[in-house]
């Protein structure tokens, strides 16, 4: 499903990493973010929301308003079964890219000693 | 002050975003806005606009021809024919990001060129040799057009560091 895409988006993965761990809103999305990362890839606003724009309407991502105990709704933000697909397609690509470079890495090695 | 001046300019700027997007996602992204550090600012303004940019821009190219390579859309320059409309939203963009980078550039946690003393204090140690001769001795004679704020922020400095 995700080879026909091509790859995911740096932001679009830090996104369903973070909502494969729990529904969040997009605050929580942007500190789960910041979290997975260690702090080395931060997402705005802008950026979060075009892409979560881009997800629900493909399906990899749903939504659902929930009641809070103050009585607002707040808007939180879930993986779809293709959306987990999704990511596992290319948590795997990215599995077969670090194998490669892997062995790359060792080829060289191997030249330089 | 500054949180409420930074709120009122975001808002501004998401009103340049097409309206559906920002009836839909406009109320959080000012939501996130408001919990922002003011180290955050710098970020949330930047991304803002590149995003708004990027959502006209497909607005834009929609209706136009692409000729499509894998999964990246070229415009066709020769058939593409910005509306009026277009251009006046890409001028008031535009105004907004460069008023944004103003803005941003007059923040104070931000690295700038070393504050000098105003004008007036200028003037008086430019006029008062003894005064500048006690405070600095063997300051340089003024030379350059520079030297009356070097010879200033050297004041400052020589007052502060008599201080400690």
């Amino acid at each position: 499903m995700n080879d026909k895409e091509g790859p995911l988006t740096t932001a679009a993965l830090y996104i369903l990493l973070a909502l494969s761990e729990c529904d969040l809103h997009g605050y929580g999305i942007m500190q789960s973010v910041n979290r997975h990362s260690q702090g080395n890839y931060k997402i705005g606003p802008g950026t979060l929301y075009a892409n979560l724009s881009a997800l629900l309407a493909k399906g990899r991502v749903g939504e659902r308003q929930r009641k809070l105990k103050n009585g607002d709704t707040r808007r939180e933000y879930s993986l779809t079964p293709s959306g987990e697909q999704v990511l596992r397609d290319e948590i795997r690509r990215l599995q077969r890219v670090v194998a490669a470079a892997r062995n790359r890495l060792g080829k060289l090695n191997e030249k330089d000693a | 002050m500054f949180k409420r001046c930074s709120i009122y300019a975001y808002r501004c700027l998401l009103a340049l975003y097409p309206s559906d997007f920002r009836k839909r996602f406009g109320a959080e992204m000012m939501e996130i806005a408001e919990a922002a550090e003011p180290s955050e600012w710098l970020l949330i303004f930047a991304d803002t606009s590149l995003a708004i940019l990027r959502s006209r821009l497909k607005l834009t190219t929609a209706d136009r021809t692409i000729v499509c390579a894998g999964p990246v859309g070229y415009l066709a320059l020769a058939e593409s024919r910005l509306p009026a409309a277009r251009l006046i939203q890409a001028v008031i963009l535009l105004v907004a990001i460069m008023l944004a980078a103003c803005y941003v550039d007059s923040l104070p946690w931000l690295w700038r060129f070393p504050d000098y003393p105003d004008c007036k204090g200028i003037l008086t140690f430019r006029q008062n040799e003894q005064l500048r001769d006690a405070c600095i001795p063997g300051l340089p004679a003024p030379v350059g057009r520079n030297h009356d704020h070097i010879c200033s922020y050297e004041l400052v400095r020589a007052s502060s560091e008599r201080a400690e």
